[in-house]
């Protein structure tokens, strides 16, 4: 079943985030720097994007502290919606991100561990705040979940988990495919057919983007698609994407 | 209203919820935003917000203290409402017992549409104009709940389609200086910006 197509899908540059630079790994390994948080948030909001999302890719206590004054640099440079994610444990981490100027968490490892934390954020502060992020690998014919940044292998299900989480009351998944992440092969395209059978919440497709036909492609299924390197490197311009979405179909904001 | 030089925009603090979006977009705009607190804070401030953090009953357990001062300031100072902040200005609300502050008929519902949350951008048609200098166009929401199948009169202006029905998306009341807007302007770069752009300059009037 595809998606209803009268809502307007989302187009969301992400930035993965290491001492106050941009950086971008293939298969979650292999860093390499991407630019300046500020400077690529505030090009992407003029080129059209929908949101943004920052992840902390460093989760060390002092990496910590450098992250947040991150995140409060591109919530004072950009008037788009704005997700943080990475390291988040509990609430007092949901709560100094939000005090930073996220408008969203993505709450990850912290809710496999224990889903109860999913309830109580989304009941402080609404499940429209709460992204739960669902990293995932193909294995024997099933989407296995994998937390701590995709080192860890589960024996969660990940469609099954993505209606656990929905019902606990995330407000959104964001779901990457670890096989497909910075591959720029496509996106799981089968992964999030699936899952827009499974939940009634909004979708953000990540992992794999290369071409603009592979957005167009995975926006059938998914409300949203996040990008990384294509976006950061300049392959594709959010404008132009959207222009070409909008042509084929797709109802984007313009 | 004889304001020269920076507007100081108060936002309401609830005690729950975020409003550094707001401040920073205040900021932006070179208005100068300020926590309102109590009374005292309320009549030291040009322009008001009702922000849209936290959920329908915290929101008016919060505001009780000052809803007194809120209906004497209204209609002299702009206030606009965001997101909850506008649903809080009707009767009531599926999402909590408490009574809203009143000042329109209408009561706000549970939204039914192919996808709740209603999160993202989606489409403001305008059947009116409104001083606010609202646009039509795209702009961001993020909510559950609204004002569902309002009657097309104002202060009734801004109306955006969901699923089935239609969502009230801006309230544009002239007469008692007072706005609403259902999608968060803060969020919803330049368009949104100018709202409240807006706002300041109904201040300044």
């Amino acid at each position: 079943m595809t998606r209803p197509i009268g809502l307007v899908r989302r187009i969301i540059p992400c930035m993965d985030v290491d001492a106050d630079i941009v950086v971008k790994g293939v298969n979650f390994e292999g860093l390499r720097v991407m630019g300046d948080p500020v400077e690529l948030a505030s090009r992407y909001e003029e080129e059209g994007a929908d949101e943004l999302f920052l992840l902390d890719i460093t989760a060390t206590v002092q990496g910590r502290s450098t992250f947040l004054e991150t995140v409060r640099n591109v919530a004072a440079a950009v008037s788009i919606p704005l997700g943080v994610g990475g390291g988040i444990r509990g609430m007092e981490d949901a709560d100094a991100a939000f005090k930073a100027g996220a408008d969203k968490v993505s709450i990850n490892t912290a809710a496999v561990k224990d889903p109860s934390i999913v309830a109580k954020l989304s009941r402080e502060y609404g499940s429209q705040s709460v992204v739960v992020a669902i990293d995932t690998r193909r294995i024997n014919n099933e989407w296995r979940v994998f937390i701590m940044g995709g080192r860890r292998e589960t024996l969660l299900n990940a469609v099954d988990w993505a209606r656990t989480v929905e019902e606990l009351g995330a407000g959104e998944l964001l779901v990457t495919s670890i096989d497909a992440d910075g591959t720029r092969a496509g996106y799981d395209i089968e992964l999030y057919r699936r899952l827009a059978d499974a939940v009634n919440i909004p979708v953000i497709a990540s992992g794999g983007a290369g071409e603009p036909s592979h957005f167009l492609e995975v926006l059938k299924y998914a409300d949203a698609a996040l990008a990384a390197s294509v976006f950061h490197m300049g392959v594709i311009n959010i404008s132009i994407l959207k222009a070409y979405l909008s042509e084929l179909g797709i109802r984007v904001r313009i | 209203m004889r304001v020269r030089g920076v507007v100081k925009v108060g936002v309401v603090n609830y005690g729950v919820g975020n409003v550094g979006s707001i401040f920073n977009a205040l900021r932006r705009i070179e208005a100068e935003p300020l926590l309102i607190n109590n009374t005292a804070d309320l009549r030291s401030v040009d322009a008001v917000i009702l922000p849209g953090v936290g959920s329908f009953n915290s929101a008016m357990v919060n505001l009780s203290r000052l809803t007194d001062e809120l209906n004497r300031v209204r209609g002299s100072s702009p206030i606009l409402g965001i997101c909850l902040g506008l649903q809080l200005m009707f009767k009531g609300s599926d999402e909590g017992e408490l009574r809203g502050l009143g000042w329109y008929d209408g009561w706000v519902n549970r939204i039914r549409g192919p996808r709740v949350p209603h999160i993202g951008w989606d489409y403001v048609k305008l059947s009116g104009d409104c001083n606010l200098g609202v646009a039509r166009g795209y702009y961001y929401f993020m909510h559950s709940y609204a004002v569902v199948n309002p009657v097309n009169e104002p202060p009734f202006v801004g109306f955006t389609k969901y699923g089935d029905s239609t969502i009230l998306s801006v309230l544009c009341d002239e007469g008692n200086a007072t706005y609403g807007t259902q999608f968060h302007p803060e969020k919803s770069g330049k368009l949104g910006l100018s709202i409240l752009n807006g706002l300041v300059n109904l201040a300044r009037r």
